[in-house]
């Protein structure tokens, strides 16, 4: 298919883009790596009228770690999260989600502040980045300001972005040695998204126990789904193989998924357990 | 670079690398979509989102007033002309005319209800989007069970019931072999229906040639010939005056057979604006807007006496059809009437076909074409049957097994199979899987509560016959030699096939020969590719041309070595009177003197000959699949250790080929077994319209294969040759199926359809667990 | 497609009524309206954006309510089609006058969509469905609380 006609601007710097969303009104978008945004315009689900290109603003790329955080440029490609020594070491769960986003290809374009601003209910890193307890730097021209992952995936496609926000930047706290991640993830047969996906964190005392599990699981529903039943089993506890499937049982608990054409809502419920049982021995 | 052997004995037998690749690999293949003619123009076409409603109104205006809009046109236009029109394959067969727009109904999703021509692509698709139409839904008809029951509503407002057509055949004395059966074995198979997906979608460009006085046609198609005629009839256009043409063709699979209502109007708006007319599928319409396969709904029984000899079989098969009917849309489930007891001595045999309308996408061939169904339907039958007799299931086949000495071997309904060894491919497949050990490992596994089944599926696959061949063979005055086939392929690397059996049959290297194809001026006739059928008939036509052009030269040589015709022999390319090699002549020199007169006086000037082959016969290839699987119990995960694959087509002209075509298969039947499924839901909306939910097999999907042959050369045909590129599908699939269901049997699950995804045997297993109180 | 849910509102049954039957209410209230007029007893004509998210596409819609049983029982069509394909409903709404101070809304539909949006959609047009429902009851409510407060 092909898209209607549109205007293009490819600005170098965030205010500069962000003068070109005030000017444009409703009709602009921005464009990072296109491969959500393109797709929907050729089937023209969507139409807009201009696309403000942020993939030429330098400042929105790159990885780096402040003290404890790592941060991430909104138009980092998923390669480059994928293959980051600092991602795998700091949060490996992320460097793994990266490298199961499609195919090389999308790898090479798709930018994590697209995906995260797309917000797909079968994306990877909303899961990942809500166990990871991310937060999202978003400015306009009316200043910046930090949403935490919680509150900002809200539903199906739905973020707290307003439509005059850039997001610049992802923080990702507490990237310190007794911290680690994971993620496991249950590709859709045709579409290679996620049909269920697990994103765990776990924060490890100076007694090996846990102290904190924090565990995000997608594919159930219009944002990622806190297992809470989870965190709360395991948090005090051993990691003994036992302890993590027993607690991994309780992964759908509170969950209300819709299935579809291809998993139902039950085999979604199943899924949430293995997959978090397996993302949680992965992380150890 | 390819490379060619120069030689030229041993060409049939031979792995030569396809000469094709290089161009296709190398982006400098020349498909529909690379032609540009000046002035071209860009068509869109406006599709009903509904399966089924009453058009109120169709808004043109707004369309027609945008920039670089040639032409909006709807049904009110065509004044009735320009429909589709089905072959009435049978007596009383109900094929009322497509329309290529609709004219106030429509009856399927993507049925096209206004044309669109504009400068560019874009502008077309912009203009196809300001098309307003007003519909009144009226609820649809999507499953051939509720569609065939009685009063169900009409599918189309002109049918008088569902039904497109029923065909019985019977022989023996089915209700006798009913009444003493021991034991009889019931079963109801659903085959998915499968998107086809060739990788290039459909598409043509049509071009008036000078005023009035022609129709250039480049379309992506199997059967340029027929389309040709059947494009002409339904234009009303005179059919001497269109020339159509298959360019590099990028997979059909059977779908590209058969004139589609695109076709017809590409065609004319070219001829109405007196401008060339380019219309390319996207994916998204390729996926309502070309034939779909498989879709057939089976019931049989199966009468078996205690020591599981098969007396008898009835089979009731309902075919889904879809709301239109194109040229090849009826064929398919005919199969079953040829096919019905597989390899399988079983004189008692009562076949009923029904073809069914419903408010979905059109089906029609797809590689297999209805053999599939046919073999998976016995080869589920063969295993039930020794499961339920509590005997082995490969004691039950041969115990059946029609014997080498019983060919030519005609079946209770009056088929006749040429040859077949069936044991020995058996044979040859369970030695090459390891079968025993498989077996033991299974059991090994099982005791260990793993899921793990072995199943194997023995199948014949009839192939060529239907219809004629043409070639044409003509050395020119260099001695190189130009080959015309009417088999115009797309993909199945024919250029190279038929270039190694003129090769071997002239003495002629292959890089001096040229083989063309797919253009009606050039080729004077012929048919095309599909069913499995080039090897055998285009290259029956070939060997017979090759053996007239061998004639006349060996009457020319005769003429200017002033010998006796019977005396001169054709060796190592050269002719030459038997045991005088030293004064031979080649074809260089034979064809020059062809060219310039020095032939004698009552002879025809120049080297060429043409022939056509018809062997009123079809071809019975066969072979032996087994398939070792097992699934994980808490995911549902299917996964596919071993398959083995033993076919047999008679004699290979190209054993790489042979083996490319049936990876090919194999990778179309996994599909169907293991992810594909095209589905609507009950208002008969697509529920998987695209590659984001129909889950096409993908290389890294693919099984290791272990593949073996033998060789049974089919005595009917001057090559020894059988079709082989349905085998994969054909075969693959039901050694799937019967594995995966030996993998559930612990469970007592008795049948689930394909494919089997993993949250169908995940739900499978559950219900199971459930029944058996674990 | 079928839904069904129940949302209670914390006000009278004839609040929640007068409300959900009143044109301007509904105009403020159904998710991506942009035009809405009637056209007959009943009927109105509107374009809306329909879609989740940054995803959303320009349809133009017919609306009807029907069957109306003052104050309990109510239904509303809906007929939308666009470039990205159409968007059909039908539902079903009953209120309970669970006591003076509280109404429980129970509703059934059956939905229809088609064209790119289901082609492409499939695996989530159910829970965008509930999502644009529960937009819609959040709404309503907002409007019933404004009532209440005028008094
Ligand atoms: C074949 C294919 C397979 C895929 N498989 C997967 C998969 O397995 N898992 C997965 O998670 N994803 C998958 N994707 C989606 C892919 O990851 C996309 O790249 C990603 O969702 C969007 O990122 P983008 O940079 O391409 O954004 P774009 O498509 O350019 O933009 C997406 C949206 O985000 C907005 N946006 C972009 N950047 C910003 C920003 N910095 N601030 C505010 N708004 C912004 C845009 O305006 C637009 O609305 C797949 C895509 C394709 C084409």
């Amino acid at each position: 298919m092909f898209p209607a006609s549109f205007d293009y601007h490819a600005p170098t710097t965030v205010p500069e883009a962000l003068r070109l969303l005030a000017e444009n009104g409703p009709d602009a978008k921005l464009l990072a790596g296109g491969h959500s945004l393109l797709p929907a315009m050729k089937l023209r689900l969507l139409e807009p009228g201009c696309l403000v290109d942020i993939g030429r603003i330098p400042e929105l790329r790159g990885i780096r770690r402040e003290g404890q955080t790592l941060v991430i440029g909104a138009a980092t490609l998923h390669a480059d999260i994928a293959t980051s020594d600092v991602v795998r070491q700091a949060a490996p769960g992320l460097a793994t989600a990266a490298s199961l986003i499609g195919d090389v290809q999308v790898r090479n374009r798709g930018t994590i502040g697209g995906s995260a601003a797309h917000d797909d209910p079968a994306a990877d890193y909303p899961v990942i980045l809500t166990a990871l307890d991310a937060s999202f730097m978003l400015v306009s021209s009316a200043g910046a300001r930090t949403v935490a992952s919680g509150d900002f995936f809200l539903d199906y496609f739905t973020t707290a972005l307003s439509d005059l926000e850039i997001i610049t930047e992802v923080r990702i706290p507490g990237a310190a040695a007794s911290v680690t991640s994971a993620y496991a993830k249950l590709e859709h047969p045709a579409s290679g998204f996620l049909v269920v996906s697990a994103g765990v964190r776990i924060e490890r005392g100076a007694d090996g126990r846990c102290r904190t599990a924090r565990i995000a699981i997608g594919g159930l529903g219009g944002r990622p789904f806190r297992a809470t039943a989870v965190e709360s089993a395991l948090a005090g506890h051993a990691l003994t193989p036992a302890a993590i499937a027993a607690a991994a049982a309780l992964a759908a608990d509170g969950s209300d998924p819709d299935g579809d054409a291809y998993a139902p809502a039950e085999y979604r419920r199943h899924m949430a357990t293995v997959y978090v049982q397996r993302a949680l021995e992965a992380a150890l | 670079m390819t490379q060619h052997p120069h030689g030229t004995t041993g060409l049939i037998g031979a792995s030569v690398p396809r000469v094709e690749d290089l161009a296709l690999i190398t982006g400098a293949g020349q498909y529909v979509d690379d032609i540009q003619l000046p002035g071209m123009l860009h068509m869109a076409v406006v599709r009903s989102p509904y399966p089924k409603a009453r058009i109120r109104s169709i808004e043109t205006a707004a369309a027609r007033a945008m920039p670089g809009v040639a032409a909006v046109i709807t049904s009110a236009d065509l004044e009735g002309k320009l429909n589709v029109v089905a072959p009435p394959m049978f007596p009383g067969m109900q094929a009322p005319p497509t329309p290529a727009l609709a004219a106030g109904m429509v009856y399927a999703v993507g049925a096209p209800i206004a044309a669109v021509v504009a400068a560019t692509r874009t502008l077309a698709q912009d203009a196809a989007n300001a098309v307003e139409v007003e519909y009144e839904p009226l609820p649809a008809t999507v499953d051939v069970e509720v569609a065939t029951a009685p009063g169900a509503a009409p599918v189309r407002d002109e049918l008088q019931h569902n039904i497109v057509y029923t065909t019985v055949r019977e022989g023996g004395d089915v209700d006798k072999a009913f009444g003493e059966a021991h034991h009889i074995t019931r079963l109801r198979i659903q085959s998915p229906r499968q998107v086809v997906l060739a990788m290039e979608p459909r598409g043509l460009v049509a071009a008036p040639e000078r005023p009035g006085q022609g129709l250039r046609v480049w379309i992506s198609h199997q059967t340029p010939h027929l389309a040709r005629s059947e494009l002409a009839a339904e234009l009303g256009y005179p059919e001497h005056l269109i020339h159509l043409s298959a360019p590099d063709v990028g997979g059909g699979f059977g779908s590209k057979s058969g004139i589609y209502r695109e076709d017809l109007l590409a065609c004319h708006l070219a001829l109405k604006l007196d401008r060339p007319v380019k219309w390319v599928a996207t994916r998204s319409e390729d996926f309502v807007a070309t034939n779909q396969g498989r879709d057939q709904l089976m019931f049989s029984e199966l009468a078996l006496s205690q020591d599981g000899t098969m007396l008898g079989l009835k089979v009731k098969l309902l075919a889904n059809m879809g709301a239109y009917l194109h040229f090849a849309t009826a064929g398919p489930p005919q199969r079953m009437m040829g096919m019905a007891p597989g390899c399988y001595q079983i004189r008692n045999l009562r076949v009923e076909v029904s073809g069914v309308f419903t408010n979905t996408v059109s089906t029609g061939p797809y590689r297999g074409a209805g053999r599939p169904e046919a073999v998976l339907n016995i080869e589920r039958l063969a295993d039930l049957a020794a499961r339920e007799l509590g005997l082995d299931r490969i004691a039950l086949r041969r115990k059946n097994f029609i014997r080498p000495d019983q060919f030519p071997y005609r079946t209770a309904t009056g088929v006749e199979y040429d040859s077949g060894d069936y044991e020995k491919a058996l044979d040859e497949a369970l030695r090459l899987s390891g079968y025993d050990a498989m077996l033991r490992q299974r059991d090994e596994r099982r005791a260990r509560g793993e899921l793990v089944g072995v199943g194997l599926c023995s199948f014949v696959e009839p192939s060529g016959g239907a219809f004629f061949e043409s070639g044409s063979i003509r050395v020119e005055p260099s001695g190189a030699v130009t080959v015309l086939t009417g088999s115009s392929p797309h993909g199945q690397g024919l250029e190279t096939t038929f270039a190694q059996v003129v090769g071997e049959k002239l003495g002629v290297p292959m890089d001096r020969i040229s083989v063309r194809h797919g253009d009606t001026v050039a080729i004077q006739q012929g048919i095309g590719t599909f069913g499995s059928r080039s090897a055998i008939m285009g290259g029956g036509a070939l060997v017979a041309a090759a053996e007239k052009v061998i004639d006349k030269a060996k009457r020319i040589a005769a003429h200017l070595l002033e010998a006796a015709t019977e005396d001169i022999v054709l060796e190592d390319g050269a002719f030459a009177v038997a045991g005088v090699p030293n004064k031979a002549m080649t074809w260089a020199q034979i064809s020059g003197a062809a060219h310039r007169g020095r032939i004698p006086a009552d002879m025809e000037a120049g080297l060429q000959e043409s022939a056509t082959y018809d062997p009123r016969r079809e071809s019975w290839g066969f072979g032996t699949h087994v398939a070792l699987v097992s699934i994980e119990t808490n995911t549902g995960e299917l996964k596919i250790e071993k398959l083995v694959l033993v076919d047999d087509c008679g004699v290979l002209i190209n054993p790489k080929i042979v083996e490319g075509q049936i990876h090919g298969g194999v990778a179309q039947g996994l599909g169907e077994a293991l992810r594909e499924h095209m589905r609507f839901d009950e208002d008969g909306q697509v529920l998987t319209g695209s590659l984001m939910d129909y889950a096409i097999l993908r290389a890294a999907d693919m099984p290791p294969l272990i593949m073996g042959e033998t060789e049974t050369p089919n005595p009917f045909n001057p090559l020894g040759v059988k079709g082989v590129g349905e085998a994969g599908a054909n075969g693959a699939p039901p050694a799937v199926a019967n594995a995966v269901m030996d993998a559930l049997e612990p469970l007592g699950i008795r049948h689930v359809d394909m494919p089997y995804t993993a949250p169908k045997l995940w739900a499978a297993i559950r219900a199971a667990q459930g029944d058996q109180g674990a | 497609m079928k839904l069904d849910g129940v949302y209670t509102f914390h006000a009278p049954r004839q609040l929640v009524w007068e409300t959900v039957q009143d044109p301007e209410a509904l105009r403020r209230c159904i998710p991506g309206l942009e035009t809405f007029e009637p056209t007959g007893q009943d009927e109105y004509a509107a374009t809306m954006k329909i879609g989740v998210g940054s995803i959303k596409g320009s349809y133009r819609a017919k609306i009807r309510i029907f069957d109306l049983q003052e104050p309990e029982h109510y239904k509303l069509s809906v007929e939308a089609t666009g470039t990205p394909g159409f968007v059909r409903g039908e539902g079903s709404f009953d209120l309970v006058a669970d006591d003076a101070e509280t109404t429980t809304l129970r509703w059934e539909a059956d939905a229809q969509i088609g064209g790119a949006v289901a082609a492409v959609g499939q695996r989530m047009l159910g829970g965008v469905a509930k999502m644009t429902v529960g937009q819609l009851w959040a709404a309503l409510d907002a409007q019933v609380k404004a009532r209440q407060a005028r008094g």
